[in-house]
């Protein structure tokens, strides 16, 4: 048997799938810099034509695009293409007798080098730059423009990175990727995410995999298996439990918007609606009577049950023009969450009110809600306190706080007989914990969810909250991955609120485990020492167990 | 010549989608558009490339110059530019 080498990276999807590797082919070099044997006029028309064909291209693709993300890349690099600052520059090489290649090549250049050293977006847009100059010169020197699939089969296709225009190409028999460059947040993850082929991106060691391989590509593990058997990751592997008739801690569901809300209908409760998105558009603040209509459509539309309410969560990476929070250096580390309160004291009241209006005016149709709220951010005991007080004062009884700051862990004692509640947002705990920026993708391995440090606050957290007799749940990304739910129901929290795509899943799971196997996996998990490890540990406790 | 000045506020800056438009407002413009950071040369404004090269982030403010001295047609395009960079 074929020897089995696991290659990691970064996984994009969830399904795994198995197929033999095709190797995207390299790119050829760029032809070197030439001197025109034609004459600047023939350049020139050779330049005019190439560039009026790639518009005609990217027109076409951008009209077939059916997801936005991909189109919005597409119209970008096309406006970019079609820019007349570039044809005349690289015309006016060619005046000067270079050849057409050569005077776009030269023209791009400059731009390049003023955003040399520009990093993050800025530094990322010279991908699509160079894409450009290679589909122009590919076409003048008549080469066909796409890389020729195969009609019938599956693959995975390998590649160095993969273009927008790359992964436009792909049809049915692409089924799985695999690049050695990228990250969760690059085209290609975008691209892949969107049209559910699962992929592992920033897997350094790609160049290992050889045509006519198989490969099983595992997203959820983050690996790449040369050889590997889809047996092995089975995902289905808690299928022999034993269904309890329902789910051990209770599973609540995230909503932000009024479809989110229809969608979850038959969850129990929402652990966390979002008010923030809302807003993300408004240039001036709503009314109070205009907030009390738009908490009343959401309420009406989502499920029964206990519904949680965070106040504004403006700030950061969700900015909010009528606020006034203004440029910042550090804005995760800024005025956001509830600190936006003091700078917009009437926002931060006609909220409180708005939102027991809605729930009174919701309630009174007959529905059976019990509409609670949160403040997002809270760093210390007297901010609680303050927030409590006001929400209290707008007629709430059930008033609680988010956990995910790492100061207000260390502290939650004195939160006894300050609030009923506290909801964990697992990703800014981890961005403040690890000190990892969320939005950077250099760093996106300290914020995996498994890693053992974040389980340890989160048993901490319970722990503390079980002897102040205040509940807790886990409301963040994290909750909504099902295995890492049931480690939590171990750690001791109460209940968690998942994604609305994956309610159905984290109850399923927490429905085939008791209090004993959760423990267990718990215990297992909180003995790793990598995410990895902890991750495996778990699943392993229950397969023993 | 007028000159006016606005604070971009969305996430991305001046790049994909509203450079795109931004550029698109000002080619469409029956005058020429510059823009620029404060200190530093405008660049034309129909050149997405070149609105590229600005690296203006959210936060930044940036100075937009219109070739005219129609006050009211220069507001006009300038209103235009300013939804496309605001939130």
């Amino acid at each position: 048997m074929a020897s089995v080498r696991i290659l990691e990276g970064i996984g994009v999807g969830t399904r795994a799938v198995r197929a033999e590797v095709l190797r995207w082919s390299a790119r050829k070099p760029l032809p070197a810099m030439a001197k025109s044997s034609l004459g600047p006029e023939v350049e020139v028309n050779t330049l005019s034509k190439a560039i009026a064909n790639l518009e005609n291209q990217y027109a076409a693709k951008i009209k077939a695009a059916t997801d936005k993300d991909l189109r919005e890349i597409l119209e970008a690099q096309s406006a970019f293409a079609s820019d007349p600052e570039l044809a005349d520059m690289a015309k006016d090489f060619c005046v000067q007798g270079w050849d057409a290649p050569s005077g776009l090549q030269l023209a791009m250049g400059e731009f390049k080098s003023l955003l040399e050293g520009a990093g993050g977006e800025f530094g990322e847009r010279v991908a699509d730059l160079d894409e450009i100059v290679y589909r122009l010169i590919q076409w003048m020197s008549g080469e066909s423009e796409e890389t020729i699939l195969p009609t019938i089969g599956s693959f995975i296709i390998v590649a160095d990175d993969l273009t927008p225009m790359d992964t436009i190409a792909f049809t049915d028999v692409v089924v799985g990727v695999v690049t050695k460059g990228g990250g969760p947040t690059s085209h290609t993850a975008i691209v892949c995410r969107s049209r559910g082929i699962p992929a592992i991106v920033a897997c350094t060691g790609a160049d290992e995999l050889v045509n006519g391989q198989m490969v099983v590509v595992d997203p959820d593990a983050s690996q790449a298996i040369i050889n590997g058997e889809l047996a092995d990751i089975d995902v289905d592997w808690w299928a022999a439990r034993t269904n309890q008739g329902g789910p051990l801690i209770q599973v609540m569901a995230n909503v932000g918007s009024v479809a989110d809300a229809a969608q979850v209908k038959s969850a129990n409760g929402v652990g966390l609606l979002r008010t923030e998105l809302f807003f993300l558009n408004n240039k001036v603040a709503p009314t109070r009577a205009e907030q009390q209509a738009l908490y009343a459509d959401v309420l009406a539309a989502g499920p029964d049950g206990e519904i949680i309410v965070r106040t504004l969560d403006a700030g950061s990476d969700k900015p909010i023009a009528f606020l006034g929070i203004g440029h910042e250096e550090n804005p995760a580390l800024g005025v956001r969450g509830q600190r936006v309160a003091a700078i917009a004291p009437k926002f931060y009241e006609d909220q409180l009110h708005a939102i027991k209006a809605a729930a009174d005016s919701v309630k009174a149709t007959g529905k059976k809600i019990e509409v609670s709220v949160m403040a997002p951010m809270i760093a210390t005991v007297e901010e609680a306190q303050v927030f409590a007080r006001d929400a209290r004062a707008a007629g709430f009884t059930h008033v609680g706080i988010m956990i995910e700051i790492p100061a207000i862990t260390r502290v939650i004692g004195q939160l006894k007989g300050v609030v009923d509640f506290m909801s964990i947002g697992t990703n800014d705990l981890s961005q403040y914990l690890f000190a990892a920026d969320r939005v950077n993708s250099g760093v996106a391995a300290l914020l995996n969810p498994w890693q053992p440090a974040l389980l340890s606050i989160l048993e901490s957290i319970a722990t503390d909250s079980a002897a102040a007799g205040i509940k807790v749940g886990v409301c963040g990304e994290a909750a909504s991955d099902p295995l890492l739910a049931v480690v939590m129901a171990g750690l001791g929290i109460n209940s968690v609120s998942a994604s609305a795509s994956s309610v159905a899943a984290v109850s399923e799971l927490l429905s085939r485990v008791d209090n004993k196997a959760a423990k267990s996996a718990a215990k297992a998990a909180r003995g790793a020492t990598s995410a990895r490890d902890a991750k495996s540990a778990a699943k392993q406790a229950l397969l023993d167990g | 010549m007028i000159i006016k000045e606005c604070v971009i506020t969305v996430k991305v800056g001046l790049h994909a989608r509203p450079a795109n438009e931004f550029s698109a407002i000002a080619k469409a413009a029956p005058f020429e558009v510059t823009v620029g950071k404060p200190g530093t040369p405008l660049v034309k404004a129909n050149s997405p490339l070149r609105l590229l090269t600005l690296k203006a982030h959210e936060g930044d403010t940036l100075n937009i110059a219109f070739a005219t001295d129609d006050e009211f047609a220069a507001n006009e395009v300038f209103e235009k530019l300013v939804a496309t960079i605001t939130e």
